[in-house]
């Protein structure tokens, strides 16, 4: 291997290592920017946890749930499909 | 696929297109502006106005609606005031039978009333059941709290007189849910408001929080920005109806429970399309033919930088013709930016969809706005509330 090979070699991996690093670091600072969803973080939680019960907590005794809900270790789940459901519908009807 | 791209295209030009709209959800009928009662918290400007609306107009509206392609499978029909009881059951006997010549058999319409109950009688409660007319009743709580804010016109206190209606709808078993419009005052009350409303025998119970809107320009409840107490509030209600397992639904908690356990993770890229922001889902007709969309509260009322929120009358615009109005397109640009505005500020709106327009113009004073002291009570405290409720009942640690 000559001189400029070896010099190609030593830049194509520093060049990598630069870029690699600073994809990195952009990621890092990208990750540190964005802000964390305190909701939705609480809710993916919450759902991890329902999922892995056998049975709906008591919490959700009275709640309607829409047929796509699918927690499929609940026994003696019903589906409703109330067109109330909604609760973001128009509140005063 | 192609509502979404149009959406899409709608988030990115701020201006929603023909694909954007409906489908029809609530057909708002103001049969009459009139009201028999006057709450001293009504935000509608025109209730001394014994104006009918002629069933023609009715007639119209089904056409308009049915002729703009919004109309899918299933609507429902709001007759919405005013106090719509004072128009007599005749008159909804006669529109109701029109609704059904007018659409085709396999759409579904319901129908529903808002009342104050004061006027009903055994001629209504066949009526209700003759009809399946989905019931709500506006009682705010024991009569100490009720009669506060709903006052005849002579300024009696209403309690005593829908007591003995609440008694004739059970005896003719026609089932209602109820809204109560929580104020300062009843949100200290919790126990007393769980004790009136467990013995009313009701499925559902609603709770508004007086809202600043139209005539009513205070509120103490939205002025203070109450969110501490009505968290608790809602807590303690739950509580409660835990401790003496009274199986009634509160929409505010398992509405927010609902919505919490049925999000998924960017399921739509569009997010939620609640009724009041998303054009056509809703479409508001006063007692002349004048018709708006968005929230019903709009209608009737005016804006320095918007002009009217109605859109014309039915008798002389379509929809599609409305659709290609600047002045619509102005209006729907507005509440299009604002729900633009509510994605990208708030941890809330994969939940909420992005508020209610008549609310952003009352407090905000701009459709382009996000949040508001009502949506921080009716929907960020509901759902913080809720949040905690299933932790607890999990056995989450909240990390704060």
């Amino acid at each position: 291997m000559g001189t400029s090979h070896m010099r190609k070699l030593v830049l194509t991996i520093f060049t990598f290592f630069c870029t690699t690093a600073s994809t990195q670091a952009a990621s890092t600072a990208a990750q540190q920017e964005a802000p964390v969803n305190q909701v939705t973080s609480r809710i993916a939680k919450i759902q991890q946890q329902l999922q892995a019960r056998e049975e709906s907590p008591k919490v959700l005794d009275n709640i309607r749930v829409t047929q796509w809900v699918n927690f499929p270790n609940w026994p003696n789940w019903e589906n409703w499909n109330d067109w109330n459901n909604n609760w973001n519908n128009w509140y005063n009807y | 696929m192609t509502r979404v791209r149009n959406l899409l295209n709608a988030a990115t030009t701020g201006t929603p297109g023909r694909g954007d709209i409906g489908p029809l959800e609530l057909l708002v009928l103001q049969g009459t502006p009139f009201c028999n009662l006057d709450c001293s918290y009504c935000y509608l400007p025109d209730r001394d106005d014994q104006s009918r609306m002629d069933i023609a107009v009715v007639e119209r509206a089904l056409e308009r609606v049915l002729q703009a392609g919004i109309v899918e499978r299933e609507f429902t029909v709001v007759w919405h005031a005013g106090e719509p009881l004072v128009l007599g059951v005749d008159y909804y006997d006669r529109a109701i039978e029109r609704i059904r010549g007018i659409v085709p058999d396999d759409v579904e319409v319901s129908h529903s009333i808002q009342t104050n109950g004061v006027l009903i009688d055994s001629h209504w409660c066949d009526f209700f059941k003759r009809h399946r007319i989905r019931l709500g009743l506006s009682i705010d709580g024991p009569a100490e709290i009720h009669d506060v804010f709903r006052k005849t016109r002579n300024g009696r206190g209403t309690h005593a007189r829908l007591s003995r209606k609440l008694e004739l709808l059970h005896s003719y078993q026609v089932p209602f849910h109820v809204i109560a419009v929580l104020t300062a005052e009843s949100i200290r009350q919790p126990e007393a408001m769980f004790e009136y409303f467990s013995a009313l025998g009701i499925e559902q119970l609603c709770f508004n929080v007086e809202e600043i809107e139209g005539r009513n320009l205070t509120s103490k409840l939205l002025e203070q920005d109450r969110y501490a107490s009505y968290s608790r509030f809602l807590t303690r209600f739950h509580e409660l109806r835990e401790q003496h397992q009274a199986g009634l639904r509160i929409r505010e908690i398992d509405g927010a429970i609902e919505a919490i356990v049925c999000w998924r993770e960017q399921q739509d890229a569009a997010g939620p399309r609640p009724q009041e922001n998303t054009p056509f889902k809703i479409v508001n007709v006063d007692v002349s033919g004048n018709f708006c969309t968005f929230s019903p509260e709009l209608l009737g009322s005016r804006h320095a930088g918007y002009g009217e929120f109605q859109l014309g009358n039915l008798f002389t615009t379509s929809i599609d013709e409305c659709l290609q109005d600047p002045h619509y397109r102005k209006i729907a640009a507005a509440v299009a930016d604002g729900v633009k505005k509510c994605r990208s500020e708030c941890d809330y709106f994969d939940l909420c969809g992005g508020g209610s327009p008549s609310n952003k113009l009352a407090e905000n004073n701009r459709l382009d706005s996000s949040e508001t002291a009502f949506c921080r009570l009716q929907r960020k405290a509901c759902v913080d509330v809720a949040l905690n409720l299933l932790e607890q009942n999990l056995g989450i640690c909240a990390e704060v």
